[in-house]
């Protein structure tokens, strides 16, 4: 098992300075960042996914349901 | 005479920690991610590096022991392992937008149910037959990956949790909105119990994938793959002394299915067996698999030992494995796959 497919992932603890780099975190504490596909509100305790699509930075809850949706990337 | 005993120990020991690190980082991986990520939870508690190592090694160790025993059944099928790359959080926007990936947010390490099914859906997404993909329709594409995500969480054991949500919040929810998807869940399911899941169905969709790597798809293939499934899962339902077609002959997929059983008392030989597989051999198929189940398995072993002496024949892998029959009692099941060498 030489290849391996890779996960990019960020910790619980890195979330808000990641955020801060993207300049959205003072959108994400106002409650203005939003599931991609359920459109529920993100908060610390139900983040999931961060992806860019055509210039755009999205985003996913933690639900298994909507992640199963991200884009193949 | 204490020199050399001493020469020997350090000999033998040395010896022995080489023979350990190949073993649990370059011959079994995942027991070596297992080890690293069981160490790191005992020091989790003194700092991030730590916290982030167990985190990542104990979700790599379970998905590459199911890869690993995947590929027991069939050899490549699943390809690539798992690596869990933390991002630094110093990425800036543009950054992040030229990477161009999912970033996935984990948690601490005493919450791996959930990290868990999060990195199984996500990996299933991309590792499961991915150049296959333009070749077959989209709708069994999905349902490869979810009844993948359900087989790998079932098989962690210690992580029933993730498996339970992972049913009731995705798998249940699409296959009810989507008669298409459920269809072919269905099917998966069926031919799994056969053990025709993997070691045909997914085995073929991975070659069909090599084959035509490059070519643009203009849908012959995938309604050919669709077919194919379709063909497979008359055989998975079949019951005893039900006849179905047991030879697919596309234009991509060609194979022979030889089920090794009798009916009653009747005494076989493997002679019958070999008369069809030399036959199909003939009819140009690509790929004869031998399967049988119960009492039958040790006849397929004769058939298998003789078509070992086919010249035409290059046998691929021989496993025996649990099965269901079509009433649902359990038995013991046997597959041998063979490569017909004078295909066109």
């Amino acid at each position: 098992m030489k290849d391996k497919k890779e996960i990019e992932a960020v910790h619980k603890h890195d979330l808000e300075a990641l955020l801060q780099n993207l300049n959205l975190l003072d959108s994400f504490r106002g409650g203005k960042i939003k599931c991609q596909f359920c459109n529920d509100v993100l908060r610390d305790d139900n983040f999931g996914a961060v992806y860019p699509e055509q210039n755009k930075i999205l985003f996913s809850c933690s639900k298994l349901e909507c992640l199963a949706k991200m884009p193949k990337k | 005479m204490t020199l050399v005993s001493s020469i020997l120990t350090f000999g033998i020991t040395a010896g022995f920690f080489i023979w350990l690190i190949i073993y649990l980082f370059v011959l079994h991986q995942e027991k070596g991610e297992n080890l690293v990520g069981w160490l790191a939870k005992l020091i989790a508690w003194t700092g991030k590096k730590a916290e982030k190592t167990a985190t990542a090694m104990n979700i790599q160790g379970k998905i590459d022991s199911f890869v690993a025993a995947i590929n027991t059944e069939v050899e490549g099928l699943l390809p690539y392992g798992l690596k869990i790359k933390w991002i630094s959080p110093e990425l800036n926007r543009e950054s992040f937008i030229a990477n161009d990936r999912v970033v996935v947010m984990l948690d601490f390490h005493s919450n791996q149910d959930e990290n868990l099914s999060k990195a199984t859906v996500l990996y299933m997404n991309k590792a499961v037959i991915p150049e296959a993909r333009p070749h077959i329709h989209a709708k069994l594409g999905k349902a490869i990956d979810l009844m993948m995500a359900k087989k790998a969480l079932h098989s962690f054991v210690e992580a029933r949790s993730s498996f339970g949500h992972f049913v009731n919040s995705v798998l249940r929810p699409d296959v009810e909105k989507d008669t298409e998807l459920k269809e072919f869940c269905q099917i998966i399911d069926t031919t799994d119990e056969r053990g025709l899941f993997t070691r045909v169905l997914l085995r073929e969709l991975l070659e069909l994938g090599r084959r035509k790597a490059g070519i643009t798809e203009t849908g012959d293939t995938v309604f050919e793959s669709n077919n194919f499934t379709k063909f497979l899962n008359e055989i998975a339902q079949k019951e005893k002394g039900q006849d179905v077609p047991l030879t697919f002959v596309g234009r991509d997929i060609k194979v022979a299915i030889i089920l090794v059983a009798r009916s009653g008392a009747e005494v076989l030989t493997a002679d019958p067996f070999i008369r069809r597989i030399k036959a199909k051999i003939q009819q140009s198929v690509n790929v004869i698999y031998i399967f049988a189940r119960g009492p039958n398995t040790k006849l397929a072993r004769e058939v298998t030992d003789d078509c070992q002496s086919l010249p035409e024949l290059t046998k691929l892998h021989e496993e025996e494995f649990p099965t269901r029959f079509p009433e649902g009692d359990l038995a013991n099941g046997f597959c041998a796959i063979f490569y017909n060498r004078k295909t066109i």
